[in-house]
């Protein structure tokens, strides 16, 4: 009887551990850089001509980097998103036009609606990307006034994202 | 322009891109090297693998850095502060993975545990008997 139970016991714990790994989502990695400093970047600006942006620009200001292609498919729905919901006061929305052509993303843009970024860097090669440890596009960094990344989100913002997980992670870092 | 120009053209093309002033030595380390990291995208192939954008990036930054006269360790380092310890296929011993590590050593203990007993118990029927 007493083996019976410890038995049972034994195959309800393994039950429950194999429900949790199959429930839990393998592409959602944690980032290594929470907590570092944004990686330096100088990368063009996609519209405005001639100017180059930088992570310095945003010094002591909170601001969401949010990582974009023509190409990328989920970034569709996402830019509704951020086309709808305008973030928090002195909060910059800044894009990182990832592995894109410039006229492509333009025409993107247009075509989405409208442009809801401050500033667009246009990193054309990925190497950005790279520093920032991108996998996959949309990603989103949230960045406080300190310059660190606080957050990392990956794949597409829904709007129950943007309230629920985004807009409480920003408000955090703007105490 | 002829045709079998245009395609040989191709062939030469090709040759300067792979070459990129390696050694052959250089260009063994490369090989190995890519196959030590797992695609972050595609996360069942290396990057030797896969062929993702980001795969194919990640040999290039390799590739240039080893032209740089990058150490295997720095490299490591590098992907390993970018992507994390995902990236590599050897898990260091973390407060998260430690159960990971210990786990199969605890059963193993805990089995001969319950062995030693149970030949106890029976040797004691025995001596009863």
């Amino acid at each position: 009887m007493k083996n019976k139970f410890i038995l049972l016991i034994i195959f309800t714990s393994i039950l429950l551990l194999l429900a949790v790994g199959l429930t839990l989502n393998p592409r959602d990695l944690p980032s290594a850089l929470i907590g570092k400093k944004v990686p330096h970047f100088a990368l063009p600006s996609l519209i405005q001509n001639r100017q180059t942006v930088t992570p310095e620009m945003f010094a002591q200001q909170v601001w969401v980097l949010n990582v974009w292609a023509s190409w990328c498919v989920a970034c569709q729905s996402e830019h509704h998103v951020l086309l709808q919901n305008r973030l928090p006061e002195n909060v910059a929305l800044v894009g990182l036009n990832y592995k894109d052509d410039a006229h492509n993303a333009i025409r993107w843009l247009k075509q989405m609606g409208g442009n809801p970024y401050h500033i667009i860097a246009q990193d054309t090669k990925g190497r950005v990307g790279i520093d920032l440890g991108v996998y996959g596009v949309p990603e989103t960094f949230i960045i406080d006034k300190q310059g660190k990344i606080i957050y990392r989100f990956t794949g597409a913002i829904s709007e129950d994202d943007y309230t629920h997980i985004l807009l409480p992670k920003i408000n955090e870092a703007r105490q | 322009m002829k045709p079998y120009l245009f395609i040989l053209s191709f062939f030469f093309l090709n040759a300067s891109i792979v070459a990129q002033s390696l050694t052959e030595q250089e260009t063994a380390r490369w090989h190995q090297l890519n196959q030590q990291f797992r695609c972050p995208t595609c996360q069942n192939e290396s990057i030797a693998d896969s062929q993702v954008g980001l795969a194919a990036d990640l040999r290039t930054e390799i590739k240039t850095q080893i032209a740089e006269g990058k150490s295997d360790e720095e490299i490591r380092t590098f992907m390993v502060a970018r992507y994390g310890h995902f990236i590599t296929y050897e898990p260091p011993l973390t407060p998260i993975t430690a159960l990971l590590w210990f786990i199969p050593l605890i059963l193993i203990v805990l089995m001969l545990l319950g062995l030693w007993r149970k030949s106890h118990a029976t040797q004691q029927k025995k001596d009863v008997l």
